[in-house]
């Protein structure tokens, strides 16, 4: 609207009071005409950054959320492995206590034998972890975080396992632990494929 | 556009809103930015604290979203956290202005001399006697609407509407004349 309309608009609306106030009108219609000039304060427009602003804390909130979420599973995760620690420190004294000295170790033919078993399950993993990774990222957020938790655990247990086994390849008990935790891994990435849980 | 005329599909709109949906809240506000801005603009009579009024009650739908059981439509619960926002912002201002003994004023821009009149004479309503006035008004809402944002009684409601018209009417036609030559 340019000034000259707007003035040509304001001067309606006074010409239009002016009458009113003339010849003393019934409250209805002095109603009626503020209730009309009530409806012209309609105009503001919001201003245009405003949803920025909005969609700013939003998303920080929604963060704020996720990290909450994210806090109980991390208690959660180090109890995990608190007792998978605990209860591995236990299986490998029980059986290293009871065997004689020896019998814990793999010959050459059963350590390969063990070691082509272990590659066939990481490469099942592997192929396994690619069609998961576009699932997960579709999956109820604490979901995601549950099957997240869970594979870290389980990678860690593999790398733990891994590491004890750089000084001692032979270890039957470690490389017992290494495919049960393998196998863990690859059922649990079905599970995420296949949408079980 | 009137609030009451809404998203198509409302439930599942909300239930967008409540997976924490930021697109769903984008289409919201579209929806509702002109009145929301224009109602919290009207009760503050400060842009500053229209604008801060709308962040603040988006962030609190998102905040309650969840607790939403669908008993009433989304514009309504909208405009009663607005309502209550302002509500709280016009209490914490005029404790600070009373603190710092300023006289509240609104700062509306210079506009032609009637409407300049009637938003100086509507800010100067009691509070919730300007809630009713200008969510009626001007914002084009039924009187069930506006009861059920308020959470005040339709009578009580209707009481507002009539004594806000009476005090403008004689802002207007009374203290006026003279003044629009």
């Amino acid at each position: 609207m340019n000034k000259n309309e707007f003035d040509k608009m304001d001067e309606n609306w006074k010409q239009r009071f002016r009458d009113l106030q003339q010849k003393s009108a019934p409250e209805s219609e002095q109603d009626k005409f503020i209730l009309d000039l009530a409806k012209t304060l309609q105009e503001p427009e919001a201003p245009p950054l405003l949803w920025a602003k909005i969609e700013n804390k939003l998303r920080n909130e929604k963060q704020q959320n996720q990290k909450q979420i994210w806090r109980p599973s991390l208690y959660l995760r180090v109890a995990a492995m608190v007792i998978l620690v605990v209860g591995a420190g236990f299986f490998w004294q029980k059986y290293t206590a009871n065997e004689p000295s020896g019998k814990g170790v793999l010959n050459q033919t059963a350590l390969q034998k063990v070691i082509s078993t272990e590659k066939a399950y990481e490469t099942a993993i592997s192929e396994l972890e690619k069609q998961a990774t576009p699932k997960m990222q579709k999956m109820d957020i604490e979901l995601l975080f549950l099957y997240r938790d869970k594979l870290a655990t389980i990678d860690e247990q593999i790398a733990e396992c891994r590491q004890a086994l750089k000084e001692n390849p032979g270890n039957a008990h470690i490389r017992r632990y290494v495919l049960a935790a393998l196998r863990d891994k690859k059922e649990t990435l079905t599970e995420i494929l296949q949408g079980t849980i | 556009m009137k609030l009451s005329q809404g998203i198509e599909n409302e439930h599942q709109f909300i239930r967008r809103c409540q997976q924490g949906d930021v697109q769903a809240y984008a289409m919201l506000y579209k929806q509702y930015e002109r009145p929301l801005f224009n109602t919290a603009l009207r009760m503050s009579g400060n842009p500053q604290d229209a604008e801060d009024a709308v962040q603040i009650a988006f962030l609190k739908l998102y905040r309650s979203i969840d607790k939403f059981q669908f008993k009433s439509k989304l514009s309504t619960y909208l405009y009663r956290i607005l309502m209550n926002v302002c509500f709280d912002q016009m209490e914490k201002r005029k404790r600070e202005m009373e603190k710092q003994n300023i006289p509240t004023e609104s700062s509306y821009s210079e506009k032609p001399d009637l409407k300049l009149h009637l938003e100086k004479a509507i800010s100067a309503l009691p509070e919730k006697m300007r809630a009713c006035f200008v969510l009626f008004a001007i914002e084009d809402l039924k009187q069930e609407e506006i009861s059920e944002i308020l959470h005040l009684k339709i009578g009580t409601v209707k009481a507002h509407i009539f004594a806000a018209k009476a005090k403008l009417r004689a802002s207007f036609f009374e203290s006026l004349p003279g003044e629009l030559s």
